[in-house]
């Protein structure tokens, strides 16, 4: 990942999967966003996976940390898989023991009140919601895995926010985690000043757990939406966010970007997916011309015993 | 009739404690108490510090809160909560108050991220942000998280804090052997609680 490693602790993974890139993004999705941030910080070379097959990304929950030949499932999620980092003694948080309950509690701040603000903004406003499937739907294969994706994603963020906030006002409920959304965006705004990351000169886990739902909020298609516009009129935050996309992941959207284009050269599960498709579709075909025909009468089978 | 009542009572927002009367106006649950307070002008907050203090307001409730919950409610938790409701509320209303309680905690739990965690994970989850915690306590030197001013983040620590030291609930009893080890938050928790003493509080 970072060509930058020195010292490399030792994790016993073998893979990340993740949802593929989307422009100069390595990832769209904001988990597997903030744990390849995460992990570039940590200078940790990880070999990355998102050729995956298209019920994989419908059933698993990425990103997805795997072990022993990728027959073992460590983690899946964002914090699942830096927990796992935590056990295995590769922590960025270290150094900052001083300031840990500062960042203990802006990380609570943001998980509260920040991420629904964005996972609303995505999931849940319909002028983006088709655009942020579009994107998903590339990985999924389209109809219809991607209509039942996109589906479950957004019940379950409303039955969440059901569950946190109640369900007497669900439009006014949107409204505050909006108005709190901005709040946060104000505060770190503040507590980022002229600094190059949240915490100071060195990066910590909430710089990537910020950045990982920052980056797809400003280059992704809401990028016009009103939040996303209120954080792109912050400078510091636009600056924090591309730095670490140009200085820490550039070389993986990169890589990205060449697997996609050579992808079309060597033959993949995505190729023997549409063949079986195109064979499952004509065979269906055939089968309810034959079965109208019996019903109807047009052909008869006769069995006669010959002796 | 009368255990529908009750019934509707107990889930009513109304009963949810605390509760503030003033005026013939009531004011349910921690946040409105003290918005109103902040809005009295009796506990002055910065613009600044606003988000800061927020930010320690949600580590408690969100951390903390959720963490003692789940002690409460694990595999290995008693029957502490269960006899909570069945003390207050006459058969079989204790038990379904109880049983809806439970329902709705665990999936708020499960949003949070909380539920899915072993026994052992949430004890150093609990150990991480009480050490931390305590580490900012001793760091400051005062009696409150910022400095010299009381605010509602000190509040909700005090109140977390002090339920699990001084409250005899036998799932809180790892919390409370690992809470003990951090003397800044002991001391922390004593000095407040010297301070809620001195109110004469009335209740009716």
């Amino acid at each position: 990942m970072s060509s930058s490693s020195t010292t490399e602790p030792r994790l016993a993974f073998t893979s990340l999967c993740i949802w593929p890139a989307y422009g100069a993004l390595p990832s769209f999705d904001p988990e597997c966003l903030g744990v390849l941030a995460h992990f570039a910080f940590s200078r940790l070379n990880v070999p990355i996976k998102t050729n995956l097959g298209r019920l994989k990304f419908y059933k698993e929950r990425l990103p997805l940390l795997l072990s022993d030949n990728d027959n073992i499932h460590l983690a899946a999620g964002y914090e699942a898989i830096v927990d796992h980092c935590k056990r295995s003694h590769i922590d960025i948080d270290e150094k900052f023991q001083a300031n840990i309950a500062d960042l203990l509690a802006l990380n609570a701040l943001v998980k509260s009140t920040f991420v629904p603000a964005v996972l609303d903004t995505f999931w849940l406003d319909d002028t983006y919601r088709s655009s942020i499937i579009n994107i998903y739907a590339r990985s999924l294969g389209g109809f219809p895995l991607a209509f039942f994706y996109g589906k479950q994603k957004t019940e379950s963020i409303k039955n969440q926010f059901n569950i946190i906030y109640g369900d007497k006002n669900f439009d006014q409920t949107r409204k505050s985690i909006f108005e709190k959304g901005k709040k946060v965006l104000d505060h770190l705004t503040d507590v980022l000043g002229t600094k190059p990351f949240l915490f100071g000169a060195s990066p910590t886990s909430i710089d990537a757990f910020v950045f990982g739902y920052l980056a797809p909020l400003i280059h992704g298609p809401a990028s016009n939406s009103a939040l996303a516009r209120y954080a792109s009129s912050r400078k510091n935050l636009c600056d924090f966010v591309n730095r670490i996309l140009t200085v820490y992941l550039g070389d993986l959207a990169k890589d990205n970007d060449t697997t996609d284009s050579v992808s079309t050269t060597i033959p993949t599960t995505s190729n023997e997916d549409r063949l079986r498709d195109k064979v499952a579709v004509i065979a269906v075909g055939i089968l309810t011309m034959c079965a109208y025909a019996y019903l109807s009468g047009l052909i008869r089978i006769e069995i006669n015993q010959v002796e | 009739m009368f255990e529908l009542l009750l019934y509707k009572l107990a889930v009513s927002k109304k009963s949810i404690p605390p509760v503030l009367t003033l005026n013939n106006r009531i004011f349910s649950e921690f946040d409105e108490i003290a918005n109103l307070i902040e809005l009295k002008g009796l506990l002055k907050v910065e613009n600044e510090g606003n988000s800061i203090v927020d930010s320690y307001s949600i580590l408690c409730t969100e951390t903390l809160g959720s963490l003692m919950k789940y002690f409460l409610l694990c595999e290995k938790s008693g029957s502490t909560l269960y006899q909570s409701f069945t003390s207050v509320y006459p058969w079989p209303l204790g038990l379904i108050l109880f049983l809806i309680y439970r329902n709705r905690t665990i999936k708020n739990l499960k949003v949070k991220e909380i539920w899915p965690l072993t026994y052992e994970q949430a004890l150093i989850k609990f150990e991480t942000t009480v050490k931390a915690l305590s580490n900012k306590i001793q760091e400051i030197n005062s009696d409150y998280l910022f400095g010299d001013d009381f605010t509602k983040a000190d509040a909700h620590l005090y109140g977390h804090l002090y339920t699990i030291l001084h409250t005899n609930i036998s799932e809180h009893e790892n919390l409370r052997n690992i809470l003990v080890k951090y003397k800044p938050l002991v001391d922390y928790v004593n000095n407040l609680e010297r301070d809620v003493h001195g109110l004469t509080i009335l209740v009716s």
